[in-house]
């Protein structure tokens, strides 16, 4: 359902940050033993393109916890049974890196995002972590079924990406790595064309389909499907409410259906 | 683990420009607040202040920043620099300034040192770049009075000139 956003307070910029205590620890252990000891609240740091905005949106935290060196959270890897990005890559080392070849059309949606001097400095965990409705990895991670490794002061569980809009942070806040599980060949699609208004994410796996719709205001809805179900009968499922100002129901419906129908085609087209 | 800063204080040391500064500042201050306020580089202009409209990029080590959102310790040990710094000593205009100047690639001029630094990495990394490859660049930045296309003619024309004198030399 559609929440309308808060009115913005009155010219708030990044002058109102008072100096804060500043920890650059090394490791993923150090980064939650900073959290845990410096003073509350304490914010993460990764790549800053999100975090300026959320100052002048009335985040006031009282410590910075800069990621920069912690080295586990830069790695990407892949097995035969999943592809691992850890939360700092940034967009472009991660389109750009080959594990990505293992989801084909994954490194074409990801290289799409954003703008050549931001991506080199956004990074996927920042992407995530923000949880805004108008970033678009938890779209195409949601629609491979990824998983997120959040790490804590008990270790580190696992949560589906689509589960971390509304996951509780204050037990395990840190995200380590996003894992794309490989059984049954995923690849992507991603019909960007009618954004900001709504975009939508088809992800192929023997067996199975699973389609995201997003738009700007609403978090994305997934919707698992059989491979052969009906463009019209797959965007017919969308829920009752899912539709803000900017977009009816009706509408991503009907031209959802179409851009799916597209989707298909490209995605079953012999290579 | 290293704690930067128990108390928001932090002394920083960077290259400015070519030169090496050094700073007692603190954690929450801006670099584009440093540079305007404590060192007078007023060259670097904020506009946004949310990483957005790109007016004050900054070159740190070569790729441009948005310096309203970068904290002035993240440019520790790094190499930064500001549009004052491309003018030669003796006053001669970078190639990139030049064609800026010749094409009148501006209106406001708001936007204009934001989209020189950034030129001048895009051809630190393209020495001779489409069309497609200029506007991917050039729209990290946003210019208000939607002068885009001379600036675009005069990223081609500094390409050029660029291209030339190395054949030169
Ligand atoms: C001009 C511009 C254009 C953009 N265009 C697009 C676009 O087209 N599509 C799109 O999807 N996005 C877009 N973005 C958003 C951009 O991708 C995000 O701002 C970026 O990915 C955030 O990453 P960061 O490292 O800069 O995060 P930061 O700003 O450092 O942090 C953002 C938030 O995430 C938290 N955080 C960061 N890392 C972690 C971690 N490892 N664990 C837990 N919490 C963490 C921080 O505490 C903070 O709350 C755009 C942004 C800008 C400024």
């Amino acid at each position: 359902m559609f929440t309308a956003p808060a009115p913005r307070g009155l010219a708030r910029s990044q002058a109102d940050l008072p100096p804060v205590p500043l920890y650059r620890p090394d490791s993923v252990a150090e980064a939650i033993h900073a959290l845990d000891t410096a003073p509350a609240p304490a914010a993460l740091y990764a790549g800053g393109t999100d975090f300026f905005a959320r100052l002048r949106e009335g985040e006031a935290p009282a410590a910075l916890v800069w990621l920069d060196r912690v080295q586990d959270l830069r790695e990407v890897g892949r097995d035969d049974h999943a592809l691992r990005l850890g939360a700092l890559v940034t967009h472009h080392e991660a389109f750009r890196h080959p594990a990505l070849d293992a989801v084909p059309g994954l490194a074409a949606a990801w290289r799409r995002i954003a703008t050549v001097r931001i991506r080199r400095q956004a990074t996927l965990g920042g992407n995530l972590m923000a949880r805004r409705t108008r970033y678009e990895l938890s779209i195409l991670l949601t629609a491979l079924g990824a998983s997120a490794q959040m790490a804590g002061a008990d270790g580190t569980i696992d949560l589906p990406v689509e589960d971390l809009w509304q996951a509780d942070t204050a037990t395990h806040p840190l995200l380590v790595s996003v894992t794309v599980p490989l059984e049954g060949c995923p690849r992507l699609d991603y019909e960007r064309s009618m954004r900001p208004t709504f975009t939508q994410a088809l992800a192929m796996r023997d067996g199975g389909w699973r389609l995201v719709v997003a738009t700007e205001y609403l978090r994305p809805w997934a919707h698992d499907m059989a491979p052969g179900t009906p463009p019209a009968e797959a965007t017919a499922a969308l829920p009752a409410d899912f539709a803000d100002p900017a977009v009816s129901r009706a509408h991503m419906v009907r031209a959802g259906a179409a851009f799916l129908k597209r989707q298909i085609e490209r995605m079953e087209a012999p290579a | 683990m290293t704690t930067l800063s128990e108390n928001g204080k932090i002394d920083i040391a960077f290259t400015l420009n070519g030169q090496p500064v050094s700073r007692a500042t603190t954690t929450s201050r801006t670099l584009s607040d440093l540079l305007r306020d404590d060192m007078d580089l007023k060259g670097t202009r904020v506009a946004c202040g949310r990483t957005v409209c790109g007016a004050c990029s900054v070159l740190v080590d070569g790729f441009p920043r948005a310096a309203c959102s970068t904290f002035a310790f993240e440019v520790e040990g790094r190499s930064v620099t500001t549009i004052e710094g491309l003018e030669a000593e003796d006053g001669t205009l970078d190639p990139v300034q030049a064609a800026f100047a010749k094409k009148s690639a501006f209106q406001c001029g708001y936007c204009t040192s934001g989209m020189i630094l950034l030129a001048r990495a895009l051809l630190a990394e393209h020495q001779r770049p489409d069309r497609e490859t200029i506007r991917e660049w050039i729209s990290s930045n946003i210019c208000r009075c939607t002068g885009y296309q001379l600036i675009i003619e005069a990223v081609e024309e500094a390409a050029e000139t660029m291209a030339g004198k190395e054949a030169a030399e």
